[in-house]
């Protein structure tokens, strides 16, 4: 007999998130309402919310929000935009090519999101230009952004999550899921090229036409404040270094301060708002101007989902489906299969976000309960079927929401069964080698 | 509309808000539309007189992109050489005249040699007239016309480009850059 809390538990978290696939109430509202369901009715009593909700997630997104703002005001997208459209020489090739690896660049430091909103109107434009279907290099944006998102800490919220509960390091992320982010990319932009190379054909004439429309383009127009333009770079390659040392950050500062701990380190999480307190400083933005600006209903809607799960913790959910996991996989190996296609295919059908939240407490249980299962792999696995699970369908990441959504409005349509196409191919190709490194890794 | 695209709309619009039309407004201020584009540009005008000292390499940089002729037309005013007659003799209008074709040459070979360096053929035409009337005629022979802040004069504090400048880019049916 089921008990009735652990029945509400799992009706509330289901129901919400059916209202989030749907959108019809914004997600961060569907997020606080099943939260405070289960808050009224104390199945999360208030003393454990502050231990489910993961704040270094939460001040890590808020921190890159506010970068990402303020450097956004500076022009630095649009200019980085121009600069990768001349680049291409009036290529269409190369320019697939070019905008694909720079979204992945981008979107393995700073948010998707932002990446391809700032990015999407100049692919658009240019594929205006070359009087080409846009589709092929809108399909190619999602799935890098996806994939380059995968490589770093930071570059997705998933990973961020699982960075933040597990205790993983940035430069960890870095060594394992960046090699595997790089040979990904590779196949999907070798997979584009076999599928559409024939249709991105052009004359030599026709592309020096491109390439003089596209030449014409200023890239300095497009900086709206020098200044900020600077400091948003020196700031952005600040905050990654600072990502790279935090975990040692401790033992450098120690040679030239002595009174700092050794064992010292920052948590992702300071880096991001030291980052963020460094360039309102030096820019002197009005910090009216960018808080009005940072996403408070994702930041709320992740705030609901921890105490969602948390609900499914405190009621014995997530350690029973560990028990079932436990007792029908022996090995490290099989649990990383297990983990990498299960978030992966989930992903591809739902959001990434609150199924990450939900495994990770999983997989804690399973660690803490297994004698034969290491966890540290299956952290990995997650992170790989989480992030390029998002390649599977058109709603599974919002990225690519965000490109799908801008193509709608300049009447560029992707059906469903297009994208699935694509991403579904892309999805399984890309996870069984991203495991396969896995495996030769672990 | 289906499901889907009222589905994608409705992510769209909680994920994005406000700001894809801020970007896209940021956007079209360096974007050229299609009616800007300028397809094919094989000739292009340079009006030039007294008050245009040089020309910043931006512009070169452009004129170079398109490969197209360039025709260098420095203008002594007319109006100005008649006053001088008027009031000092015609003497003086003469010597006026000579200074200010010297100066109009001398600044035509120096530019005339900057588009040779670049690659760019030029022709040169240097004559007392009007300096918006007769610009504005030849303007329509022409696929561009680049044009000075400074030319005609007048540029100030008050008056971030000239008078003749801004009267010439809103009457001249040719494309125009200002620079």
């Amino acid at each position: 007999m089921i008990p009735i809390e652990t029945l509400i538990a799992v009706v509330v978290f289901l129901l919400t998130y059916a209202l989030i696939i749907d959108e019809r109430i914004h997600r961060a509202v569907a997020a606080m309402a099943g939260a405070s369901v289960l808050v009224f009715i104390g199945i999360v009593p208030w003393d454990s919310i502050l231990e489910h909700i993961d704040f270094g997630t939460i001040f890590l997104l808020m921190g890159m929000m506010i970068i990402v703002n303020v450097a956004s005001n500076s022009g630095l997208f649009e200019y980085l935009a121009i600069k990768t459209a001349k680049a291409a020489k009036g290529s269409p090739i190369m320019v697939l090519l070019l905008f694909s690896l720079v979204t992945a660049v981008t979107s393995a430091f700073l948010d998707n999101v932002t990446t391809v909103l700032l990015l999407t109107p100049m692919l658009l434009y240019i594929a205006k230009v070359m009087n080409l279907n846009p589709i092929p290099f809108l399909l190619a944006e999602i799935m890098a952004s996806n994939v380059g998102g995968m490589a770093t800490l930071i570059g997705d919220p998933p990973n961020i999550m699982i960075a933040s509960s597990a205790g993983l390091t940035f430069n960890e992320f870095i060594v394992t899921m960046g090699p595997i982010a790089a040979v990904d990319l590779v196949i999907v932009l070798v997979l584009f090229v076999l599928m559409y190379g024939k249709q991105m054909k052009v004359t030599d004439t026709e592309r020096s036409a491109i390439k003089k429309t596209i030449d014409s383009l200023d890239e300095r127009a497009a900086i709206q404040d020098a200044k900020l333009f600077k400091k948003s770079i020196i700031t952005l390659i600040i905050v990654v270094a600072l990502f790279f040392v935090h975990n040692n950050i401790g033992s450098m500062l120690n040679v030239i301060l002595p009174f700092v701990d050794p064992s010292m380190s920052l948590e992702p999480a300071e880096v991001a708002l030291i980052g963020a307190s460094l360039i309102l400083f030096w820019s002197r933005t009005s910090p009216e101007m960018i808080f009005e600006k940072v996403e408070w209903p994702a930041l709320f809607f992740f705030g609901g989902l921890f105490v969602l799960v948390g609900g499914l913790v405190n009621t014995g959910v997530i350690s029973d489906l560990a028990q079932v996991v436990i007792n029908n996989v022996s090995t490290t190996g099989e649990a990383m299969f297990v983990i990498a296609w299960f978030s992966a295919i989930a992903s591809a059908i739902v959001d990434n976000i609150p199924l990450t939240a939900a495994l990770i407490p999983l997989i804690h249980d399973i660690g803490a309960t297994s004698t034969t299962i290491d966890t540290y792999p299956l952290w990995w696995a997650l992170s790989l079927g989480a992030c390029l699970g998002g390649n599977g369908t058109a709603i599974a990441a919002s990225a690519n929401v965000v490109v799908l959504g801008i193509g709608e409005r300049e009447g560029i349509k992707i059906t469903f069964i297009d994208f699935l196409k694509v991403g579904l191919l892309v999805l399984f190709i890309t996870v069984a080698v991203g495991l396969g490194i896995l495996y030769l890794m672990f | 509309m289906g499901y889907y695209s009222s589905l994608i709309n409705r992510k769209f619009k909680d994920v994005v808000g406000n700001r894809y039309e801020g970007i896209i407004k940021e956007y079209k201020e360096f974007l050229l539309t299609e009616e800007e584009v300028v397809k094919d540009v094989k000739t292009i005008l340079l009006p030039l007189d007294i008050f245009v000292k040089e020309i910043p390499n931006t512009l070169y940089e452009l004129l170079s992109i398109y490969g197209a002729e360039v025709t260098l037309v420095y203008i002594v005013d007319r109006d100005a050489i008649a006053m001088v007659k008027e009031i000092l003799g015609e003497d003086s209008a003469k010597e006026y005249a000579e200074k200010k074709e010297k100066h109009g040459y001398k600044l035509i070979e120096k530019i005339s040699a900057e588009l040779g360096d670049r690659g760019i053929s030029s022709k040169e035409r240097l004559f007392a007239g009007h300096k918006l009337d007769n610009i504005e005629t030849m303007s329509n022979d022409f696929d561009l016309v680049a044009i000075s802040k400074s030319y005609g004069g007048g540029r100030g504090d008050e008056n971030e480009i000239s008078p003749v400048s801004q009267r010439l880019i809103s009457q001249i049916n040719a494309a125009a850059v200002l620079y």
